[in-house]
């Protein structure tokens, strides 16, 4: 099978994936206690004009049988029309664009972060292995991998931040903008990282252990293939011998990891903004689930679903980049 | 044909020679000792904690209401050895046998003293009389034939000394008392009064008193009367109790006899009794919990077997739907392989910790449903590795002799694919026990865990409760906020480090090279 037939394969079954996911979250959130409009409505009397009501109806089919409300749900969800939220009464695409940009920020620095060095290190001490540096740097991985992140949070912040006072908390802009705006873009941007360091931080301590150990873990697969002994006898230096000949070859298995870690962007930031009380997605989400505010679940986890299936096929494609021995197929 | 004996010892030399390697690796050997400590405490903990984790009370018999075991936000009562140790009280229960169940302590402990005194006036203990058990009480009685006087008020008081040995003054005072009157002739409206005081030398300080008791109330039937007394600053227990030393208890009873008739009264008194709550209490201090606050080390012991049993049965579960899953897909391949995998898929491009919200919210946060979630998101990366492993054994020569000599799917797979895949097995059972444990404890500390059972988890949601984190930080209430974090962080560690060790000795591709 050519490439073109694999891409071709794994297109039908992202269609499949995203076909199943979107079921998924209209049967599972149906299912769910107290969603159902006529207790949504008993909610929102006259906090609502009938007409509003009248446009909600027809959006989501209340009114409608359910397989005709599920053709109407699929339809909303491949046209990205993902309604309004019950309980802000904006549109889900409204409060998204407003916290994903906090988030992705939050998410994305100590991914990257965590990502970047996690696999320097886990590179080093594969390579040192035994070493004291191994030792200690496992440990302490396998430790930080142990912690409830909640748990790191609550210490940085009474250490960090109540302690010391070095660091806000609860706030996404520092307090000294109240009255000293940002004079300019780098102040701004600044500021802002500033709020974020002590979340970041801590899901940077959070994530780093676990890309440590799977780097280690991988390279330690293939550091004793024979053709590391070739690249070394062949007089190639210890760095170009770890990154382009093992690191190279270990690293399907880390591109699978980042492809999932796309799952937890949005999700993963859950319990981070709950310590923080920063309000991103993962405040949305958690929210929305507790006032079963199904628009805001729907679109959620569907477009979580989708940068997962998405990155997966990226990732798919990268494998062919990396190793050029992988048959499509 | 292999007798059991032999195979016996087979196994037996395995597992030796299994063992001198696992003890060479020092994590694993932290990590066993780690888990083997937790499981003694797990098995014997619960039953030496004298404490109910959940809603405890103090012991003994109170009709009214059980009373709490201590105030709420208790610091650990070793504080008292700390600087600062005078600012710390415990509690003291002033009357030790309050349901009176023995005449010598009676009256070794009480006194008893009535006016005016030409009356006939009878104080005693009652070995039968009682409220629960017919266990004992006191028994007062009053008689007025009708040619005597009437004496408008008959006090009997009855004290009880004791000695307060704290600095601090308690928290709170927290007080109980039954009553039946027996009453032979017509009583007036309000024909009682009680007072309880305390004394300290000659200072009188009243802490209750009830008034308007009138005999219907009581007639016929006990009458139970609980109070408490906590609140702010400059209440009532910061004005008696300033210093350490000797105090009385004293309970008054009031008899109004205005009028002429006739009078034949028996009263009986059972439960009184008085806790001075402290502001200290048990190893680890209580929670803020409203009505019933907990010690909070007998919540940390109780932890350690719920962490157990999710950690256990998760990771049982969830390996051994993977191991089948995987098996089956790999070894028959085609369309089975293709819809078990694409299930697998789908379930892992779903984010997980939403998701496991959205399903106990959905089933309701009972720990059975949150492990059951758990095993439910569980298995998908295991079934996945063990698939791979399966697709390339299936290919080696030993399975097609297997098949050649007539094994069906079943026995090979039993025989031949399984006893392959197990090294993946139990190093993945080690793996997967932390990532249960740390599920529930962060759903438990979003408000999803059951408030039924005592989790580490649970501890940490009731703190988060307090809103304290984000405002002073855990510094104040550090015994209650490390302890459960760093147990939870140790026992998903003690695993990791035993499923890290297995991992170096059962896969041949990590093993150094000798």
């Amino acid at each position: 099978m050519g490439l073109r037939a694999y891409i071709a394969k794994r297109i039908v079954y992202m269609i499949i994936l995203i076909f199943l996911v979107a079921s998924f979250n209209f049967v599972i959130f149906n299912m769910m206690p107290g969603t159902t409009l006529a207790k949504y409505v008993a909610n929102v009397k006259g906090k609502m004009t009938p007409e509003r009501l009248e446009k909600l109806k027809q959006q989501f089919g209340f009114d409608k049988p359910l397989h005709e409300r599920y053709l109407m749900y699929v339809r909303n969800m491949l046209t990205w029309n993902f309604g309004e939220s019950y309980e802000a009464r904006r549109t889900v695409e409204e409060e998204i664009t407003e916290r994903l940009p906090i988030t992705l920020v939050l998410m994305g620095i100590s991914e990257i972060a965590a990502m970047i060095i996690g696999i320097l290190l886990g590179v080093i001490v594969a390579h040192k292995r035994g070493s004291t540096l191994d030792t200690a740097l496992v440990t302490v991985s396998l430790s930080t991998y142990s912690i409830p992140i909640f748990w790191i949070g609550w210490l940085m912040i009474s250490f960090f931040s109540i302690r010391l006072g070095w660091f806000p908390v609860g706030k996404i802009t520092p307090a000294w903008w109240a009255t000293n705006p940002p004079a300019n873009i780098f102040e701004d941007i600044g500021g802002r990282l500033y709020c974020l360091f002590l979340p970041a931080t801590t899901l940077f301590i959070f994530l780093v252990g676990g890309w440590i150990l799977l780097t280690r873990a991988v390279m330690l697969e293939c550091i004793t293939e024979d053709y590391v002994l070739t690249a070394k006898a062949k007089g190639l230096p210890d760095r170009t011998v770890l990154y382009k000949h093992v690191l190279k070859n270990a690293s399907l298995p880390l591109v699978t990891s980042i492809a999932l870690t796309f799952g937890f962007l949005i999700g993963g930031a859950i319990i981070t903004e709950t310590v923080y009380s920063i309000e991103g997605m993962g405040r949305l989400v958690w929210r929305a689930i507790l006032t079963t505010d199904v628009p805001i679940m729907q679109a959620f986890f569907y477009i979580s679903a989708l940068l997962v299936i998405l990155a997966n096929f990226v990732a798919d494609l990268i494998y062919g980049v990396i190793d050029p021995r992988i048959k499509y197929g | 044909m292999a007798k059991r004996k032999d195979k016996v010892s087979f196994t037996i030399s395995r597992f030796k020679g299994f063992w001198d390697q696992y003890k060479e690796s020092k994590r694993g050997l932290i990590g066993i000792t780690i888990i083997l400590l937790f499981g003694v405490i797990a098995i014997i903990g619960p039953s030496i904690t004298p404490y109910d984790p959940i809603r405890p009370r103090m012991s003994g018999y109170y009709p009214g209401q059980q009373p709490a075991l201590a105030e709420q936000l208790c610091v650990p009562v070793w504080y008292k050895n700390l600087p600062g140790g005078q600012n710390i009280s415990e509690n003291l229960k002033v009357v030790p046998d309050h349901e009176f169940t023995s005449k010598e302590k009676f009256e070794e402990e009480w006194s008893c003293m009535y006016a005016p005194s030409q009356y006939n006036i009878t104080v005693r203990h009652s070995e039968t009389g009682g409220n629960h058990d017919n266990d004992g009480c006191i028994e007062i009685s009053y008689k007025r034939k009708s040619d005597e006087p009437a004496p408008s008020n008959v006090s009997i008081i009855l004290t009880k000394e004791f000695e307060y040995p704290f600095h601090a003054p308690p928290k709170s005072i927290w007080m109980h008392l039954s009553c039946f009157i027996d009453n032979k002739t017509t009583l007036p409206k309000f024909p009682f009064a009680m007072n309880i005081r305390l004394r300290r030398g000659n200072e009188v300080f009243p802490v209750m008193s009830w008034h308007e008791i009138t005999s219907d109330m009581i007639a016929s039937r006990w009458w139970h009367d609980k109070g408490k007394t906590a609140g702010p600053v400059g209440d009532i227990e910061e004005k008696i109790f300033t210093k350490a030393g000797n105090y009385t208890y004293e309970f008054e009873l009031i008899i109004l006899d205005g009028e002429g008739e006739e009078k034949d009264l028996t009263i009986y008194l059972d439960n009184v009794d008085m806790i001075l709550y402290g502001n200290a209490f048990g190893l680890l201090g209580t929670d803020n919990e409203e009505r019933t606050p907990r010690d909070l080390f007998t919540r940390l012991v109780h932890g350690t077997r719920v962490s157990f049993i999710i950690g256990l049965l998760t990771a049982f579960f969830s390996i051994l739907i993977g191991l089948t899953v995987g098996l089956v897909s790999g070894y028959c391949g085609g369309a089975v392989d293709e819809i078990l995998m694409r299930f697998a898929d789908f379930m892992l491009v779903l984010p997980s910790l939403p998701l496991l919200i959205v399903l106990v919210m959905v089933l309701g946060a009972s720990i059975w449903n949150i492990i059951a979630v758990l095993i439910f998101m569980g298995w998908m990366g295991f079934s996945r590795s063990v698939r791979s492993m399966v697709l390339s054994l299936r290919e080696r020569p030993f399975v097609e002799a297997a098949k050649a000599s007539g094994g069906d799917t079943f026995y090979i797979i039993r025989r031949h694919i399984l006893p392959n895949v197990f090294a993946l097995v139990y190093v993945s059972l080690a793996t997967a026990v932390p990532g249960a444990i740390l599920s529930e404890a962060s759903l438990a500390w979003l408000g999803l865990g059951d408030i039924n059972v005592a989790s580490w988890g649970m501890m940490l949601y009731d703190f988060q409760q307090t809103q304290t984190a984000l405002v002073r930080g855990i510094g104040e209430y550090w015994f209650w906020v490390l302890p459960p974090g760093i147990a939870i962080a140790l026992m998903a560690m003690a695993f990791i480090l035993m499923g890290f060790s297995l991992d170096e000795i059962l896969n041949p591709k990590l093993r150094k090279r000798r």
